[in-house]
This record gives C-alpha cells, sequence and structure tokens, in this order.
C-alpha cells in the first residue's frame, strides 16, 4: 500500500463510508472502549500531565539535534553488529531490502505490523519480486487474506470487517471451516502463520523507538509476533522512520508510560523488545544478520519548519480515538494509511495539497486531539496552518469560496444584516420544520441540503445566543442574576 | 555502512536544522526533574513486591509465591496443572543453584520430559525443541511492579524461543530484582550497557502476561502468537 490508497474526491470517500454503517458503529464502539479505558489509566496518574510536558520537551529535544542522535544510533548499532543503511526516499529503502534478500536467496518473509512498511510499498515491491509475504499481525492478517483490504485505524486495523465476512474470507481463501467465534479463527490463524515463522528466510519488523544510546530498536507488541519476525528467521530487516529516535534507554521509561496508555488504554503492551544488534555467535536462535533501514522519504522537508512537531508523533493513535470527525467518517474517508487528525497533518505533508488537500478541512478544530496527544502536538493549530497555506498559496480551494466569503464579509461587518439574515432563516426552516427537525426533503436542496444533510439538525432558534447575551447583560445591570 | 550515503542523509537533516555539520557535543536531555524521578521514592521492597501482585490480579496474570527450597516442588506442581508434556529449561546458573536436574530427572516420562536449551546443538535443534515443547521455563532478571512486568534477556544459556513458542510460559523471579517502575530498570540496563557495551544482552523482552489481540471485533483473545499461559513464580 502506499500513502494514499484511495484517492477519489474526498466526499465519494465519505458517501462510500457512510453507506457502511457497520464500518461506523465499528469505529464508535473502538472510540468509546479505548477513550474508557484510557480515561480510567490516565486518571491514576496523578502527573500525567507532567509526563506529557515531559515527553514533548524529549521529542524537541531529539529533533532539534537529530542529526546528532541518528549519527550516535547509527554507530552503536554497527558497533552491536547490525547494518544500518540510510534511504533517502521510499525506493531506495525498498531497493536494499530487495538487495538483502537476493543476498540471502530470500523466497518467503514474515512482516510485523509496521506503518512505515506501508508508506513504502514494501509489499507491493516484494510481490512483484516474486517473494512470498506473510503479514502476521492478526489484522493484517486478515486484511491481506481479504485482498489486500485497506486498514481503517492505525491500531486495530481491521475492525471494519465483521466477524461473519472474516469467517467467509478465511473459509473461501484458506479453506477454513470453524465457526465465526473470534478464538476459534484466532487459533487458526495461529497454527497456520506458526509454520510460515518457523520456515521463513527474513523477517520484517518496524521500530517504535531507536536508542541513539545503545543502536537498540524496539518493538511494541501484543500479539507476540513482534517476538516471532525478530527471533526465528535468520535474517532481521527493520524499518525505522528517522525522526522515531530517543537520546537514552531512560527516555524510554517516559516513552512507553505514555505510548500504550494513549494507544488502547492498557498500561504496557504485553511484549516490549529492546534488540541490540543480531545474535552474538553461540547463541541458537534469533537473527544472524540484522538490517536497520532508516528512511526519509520527506521528512526533511518537516524537520525545522512550521510543522516540525508533527514529527514529534509516536504513533498511538489518541487524536483518532478521541475525534468527533473521524467518529462520522471512518478511517477510510481519509483515503490514507495515516488516518485521522494526525493523518490529515502528516499526509498532505507527504503527498502534497493536490493530492491530499481535503484532509485538514476534516476537523472541526474543537482541540480534544492535542488535549488527548500524548506528546503535546498542537494538531488543531497545524490543520489551520494547512487550511491557511492552502488558501494562500495554492489553487486547491473551492472556486466558489471566495463570492461565498465576500457575502460572508459583508453580512458579518454588519450587525443589522446579520440579524436579518439569520432570524429569516429561523422563520424559514420554522415553516418547513416537522417535529422541530428538518424534513427530508430539505436535503436535495442545493445550499440548505449541504447544511442539513449529514446532520441532524434542529431549527435554527429565534431566540439566538447574541439575543439570550443581551438580555444576560441587560439584568446583570439590574441585578437580577 | 555506506559512509558518503550516511553522510548525505544526515547532512540533510543538518542543513534543515539550519546548520553545516553534525555538532560535536549536546547537552543531555535532563530527565532529573521528570515526574517519574521520584515516583514510588517511599516505597519499602515489600511494598513494590506488593505492587507487583496486585497489578498480576488486575490484569489476570497467574502468580504463584514460593521460596528458595520450595521452588523445586512448586514448579513441578506448576508443570503437572499445566498439562506436563515437554518441558524446554535453559543451561542456566539457576537450574544448577536449584538443583533442577536431580528432580527433572526423578520425575516419571508420563508426567512430563525435560529438554535443556543447548546452544552447542545449533540453531534448527534448538528451535525445534521449543516448538515442540508445550512449557517453557526462564529466568528473568528483574521484575516491574507497576505494570507486573518481567524483564527477559536471552543469552547463549537461554534463547528467545524458551519463553515464546511453546504455550505455556513459566518465568521464575526472584522478588529482590522487583523495581517499581521501568524508570529503575531501565537504569540498571544502562548500567549494564555502559560497564561492557559489549556484553549487553541482543535481545530483551518485557512480558506482562499471555500474547493477546483484540483484532476481531475488539474481542479479546488470549493466545495469538505468543504463549497462551504463563505463570510467574515469585521467589522470596
Amino acid at each position: 500500500m502506499s500513502i494514499l490508497y484511495d484517492e477519489r474526491p474526498f466526499h465519494t470517500r465519505v458517501k462510500d463510508v457512510m453507506d457502511n454503517q457497520f464500518k461506523v458503529k465499528a469505529i464508535q464502539k473502538a472510540q468509546d472502549v479505548f477513550y474508557t479505558k484510557r480515561k480510567a489509566l490516565v486518571e491514576q496518574v496523578p502527573a500525567w500531565e507532567e509526563f506529557r510536558t515531559e515527553a514533548a520537551a524529549l521529542r524537541d529535544h531529539t529533533l532539534r539535534n537529530l542529526d546528532y542522535y541518528l549519527n550516535m544510533f547509527a554507530e552503536n548499532a554497527e558497533k552491536a553488529g547490525a547494518h544500518v543503511f540510510f534511504a533517502n526516499s521510499d525506493k531506495e529503502a525498498t531497493d536494499y531490502a530487495l538487495e538483502v534478500l537476493r543476498q540471502k536467496e530470500a523466497k518467503m518473509i514474515v512482516k510485523s505490523k509496521s506503518l512505515l512498511t506501508e508508506e513504502i510499498s514494501l509489499n507491493e515491491e516484494l510481490i512483484k519480486a516474486g517473494i512470498n509475504v506473510n503479514e502476521t499481525d492478526l489484522a493484517e492478517f486478515i486484511l491481506q487474506t481479504d485482498d489486500w483490504n485497506p486498514p481503517s485505524h492505525i491500531v486495530v486495523p481491521a475492525l471494519h470487517l465483521e466477524r461473519s465476512k472474516i469467517r467467509e474470507v478465511f473459509h473461501d481463501k484458506l479453506g477454513y471451516e470453524g465457526t465465526e467465534n473470534p478464538e476459534e479463527m484466532t487459533r487458526f490463524v495461529r497454527k497456520f502463520i506458526r509454520k510460515r515463522f518457523l520456515t521463513a528466510n527474513v523477517g520484517f519488523t518496524g521500530c517504535n523507538f531507536g536508542v541513539a544510546e545503545t543502536g537498540s530498536i524496539t518493538i511494541v507488541s501484543n500479539e507476540g509476533n513482534g517476538r516471532m519476525s525478530s527471533s526465528i528467521p535468520r535474517t532481521q530487516i527493520a524499518v525505522m522512520g528517522m525522526e522515531r529516535l530517543v537520546p537514552d534507554l531512560a527516555s524510554l521509561d517516559v516513552m512507553m508510560e505514555l505510548l500504550v496508555r494513549s494507544s488502547v488504554g492498557a498500561k504496557i503492551s504485553n511484549y516490549f523488545s529492546l534488540i541490540t544488534g543480531p545474535a552474538k555467535p553461540g547463541e541458537a536462535d534469533g537473527p544472524e544478520d540484522l538490517h536497520i533501514i532508516i528512511v526519509n522519504n520527506g521528512r526533511t522537508n518537516v524537520l525545522g519548519g512550521e510543522f516540525n512537531s508533527m514529527l514529534r508523533c509516536i504513533h498511538c493513535g489518541a487524536c483518532m480515538n478521541i475525534c468527533p470527525v473521524y467518529r462520522h467518517i471512518t478511517g477510510h474517508a481519509y483515503g490514507s494509511i495515516y488516518p485521522g487528525p494526525m493523518g490529515a497533518v502528516l499526509t498532505p505533508l507527504l503527498v502534497g495539497y493536490e493530492k491530499a488537500g481535503a484532509l485538514p478541512y476534516a476537523s472541526t478544530l474543537c482541540g480534544e486531539c492535542w488535549e488527548h496527544c500524548p506528546v503535546k502536538i498542537p494538531i488543531h493549530e497545524l490543520l489551520l496552518k494547512h487550511r491557511e497555506n492552502i488558501a494562500e498559496h495554492t489553487n486547491v480551494r473551492p472556486a466558489i469560496e471566495k463570492p461565498i466569503f465576500k457575502t460572508a464579509a459583508t453580512m458579518f461587518a454588519n450587525s443589522f444584516l446579520y440579524d436579518m439574515g439569520t432570524k429569516a432563516a429561523a422563520v424559514g426552516m420554522k415553516a418547513v420544520a416537522k417535529d422541530d427537525a428538518m424534513p427530508e426533503w430539505m436535503k436535495v436542496l442545493p445550499v440548505a441540503g449541504g447544511w442539513i444533510k449529514s446532520k441532524d439538525m434542529g431549527t435554527m432558534k429565534l431566540h439566538k445566543f447574541r439575543d439570550v447575551y443581551a438580555k444576560y447583560e441587560k439584568n446583570k445591570k439590574k441585578g437580577t442574576f | 555502512m555506506d559512509e558518503a550515503k550516511k553522510r548525505d542523509f544526515i547532512g540533510r537533516i543538518s542543513r534543515a536544522l539550519g546548520r553545516e555539520a553534525i555538532p560535536d557535543y549536546v547537552a543531555p536531555f535532563d530527565m532529573s526533574h521528570g515526574p517519574q524521578a521520584d515516583m514510588y521514592d517511599d516505597l519499602t521492597q515489600d511494598q513494590v513486591v506488593a505492587m507487583f501482585k496486585t497489578e498480576c490480579e488486575k490484569v489476570g496474570t497467574h502468580y504463584i509465591e514460593t521460596t528458595k527450597d520450595q521452588l523445586g516442588q512448586v514448579l513441578l506442581d506448576e508443570i503437572e496443572k499445566r498439562g506436563g508434556g515437554k518441558v524446554i529449561y535453559p543451561n542456566s546458573d539457576e537450574v544448577r543453584e536449584y538443583n533442577l536436574e536431580e528432580l527433572f530427572a526423578k520425575e516419571p516420562a508420563d508426567k512430563a520430559t525435560f529438554i535443556k536449551w543447548d546452544a552447542s546443538k545449533g540453531r534448527d535443534a534448538n528451535i525445534n525443541a521449543s516448538q515442540d515443547a508445550e512449557i517453557g521455563i526462564t529466568f528473568p532478571v528483574m521484575g516491574i511492579a507497576e505494570t507486573a512486568t518481567v524483564v527477559q534477556p536471552s543469552t547463549e544459556e537461554s534463547g528467545r524461543s524458551i519463553g515464546l513458542l511453546p504455550i505455556t510460559h513459566i518465568a521464575v523471579l526472584h522478588t529482590d530484582t522487583i523495581v517499581p517502575r521501568m524508570t529503575q530498570s531501565m537504569a540498571a540496563l544502562s548500567e549494564v550497557y555502559k560497564e561492557d557495551p559489549s556484553s549487553f544482552p541482543t535481545n530483551i523482552v518485557h512480558i506482562s502476561g499471555p500474547s493477546n489481540t483484540a483484532d476481531i471485533e475488539l474481542v479479546r483473545v488470549v493466545g495469538v502468537h505468543g504463549p497462551i499461559n504463563v505463570t510467574f513464580i515469585l521467589v522470596d
């Protein structure tokens, strides 16, 4: 998969999602579950805000000195026996991986979950080269088996598929004869993939944090596929975004405090692996060769610029677990492997406004994403910055906007016109309303339809806030409040 | 490493940061004032161990308390409770210290058979033995109370596969190695590294319960790729 897996217009993608209520409900349930669990845990950490502040400062410190720490990381990783490759682009990264596979005469690989490998289209390139690719994370395995169905969430990517559909896919593609019980299906997959773990030539993994002090990579996982991919095959290839560094082991303590709580509302993942070089001579398992591919792929365009703070991101998914827009349009409406608020900032940075200029508008700018971000990325401000850039420097903005804003400016500048306009609308809406809600037929109207189509709108109130406030001010003066 | 490629790659980063070259020195990030620095400072070791146990209970990780004298028997009982079968164990000092091999030898073969990890037999033999085993026994070096985690390094004597491939993992942890948080465990690992980087374990896995997933409709299922059952035996 590349960064954008669905390049149809934003509204087409949204409409597609809206037509699939199972998908929408599944995402809403995930939000509710993760939110409740996260909230309960965060409340148990009195110093949560201090941790966020410290983590944000730590990430900024690392980014400000990224050249220094990357150099240190590479030197220490090499000292530990790893091969480090610096890839400026996605193609350089996949070419290097293919070259390693060629040298190892590898025919089959196993892979644990990594968004970055999606970003660089690793699977496509491997398949093109005739390599047997096996996703091993349960959700990724389901998506692969379903002909590479795209992910809808970065933590639980196959949430949009109901169990009956998964059963059907397993039955049709893998000859599964069991029930749609999640435990039974999971056991089936365990057995199916175990064989591949034991015979694969190479294990691909991502890297949550590289540790400059020791040259270590780390893998956070619950299922154990990260452990398998880094323990059983003779060669391990880890792919790491260049910004995913921490200075030292002590930093991991702070990052882990925040990452898993923010991500799924658990104190820690079941497994957290710290891998420093390949297996030593004499060890009877673990990779004999460890390759670490460090990827830029557009990140230097972000580093040090107005969107620099986006590179603090540790891919926890907390922003999408709270976002009211994501709740309604789900991951698939973004069309990007990086969905939700973080994706709406990051995707345009990586692929440009021409292709992803609609995403910064998929937000109410309520700021909940920032409040829940463990590294305090001001996501809503960055989204606004995108909109400013789009308005000022590109032609992506819809042409109709100009006259609308001109009229709006005149209206808002003149309080009498504004008052009359909205009150007229209120009277008008009241006239057509049924049970105080707008009737279905209104949705086909050009302007009002757009306003009420995706919302359950009440009628605009005759007693507007401004009126109520004026009354309040008047009464305050009279001393009746 | 391709040095020219590295110079080019890092050079781009330096330039994005507004400088020509990598700085010679960067003052380390000061973590001494972070909230983690003095958390649980006032706890006694007994309280730290109690926290570990409470956390095990909260997340449903099975643990058994015992003493050094009783460890052998407790281990055999737990093996039986977990259904016996083939058991793989490390070639480590603890096994000798507790005379476990003597005990294992006395156990009737219909209850359990024991295989020792033996790196000299090579990769395939050890991985296959672990894959065949129903139970793997390991001796983690540290425990972390706040998350009920054990810290398990891989060595020549105790490979990655032992606590990974069998359906049941039994980890024997000494309670005096339990620390409150990852703050202390990472500090300890950092000490080990600084003392001699070449002796640093190549793989250290933090294990906090059995393998699990919620990937299908958010239904929690225990046991995906790693062990389905985990027991921590806490030795006082």
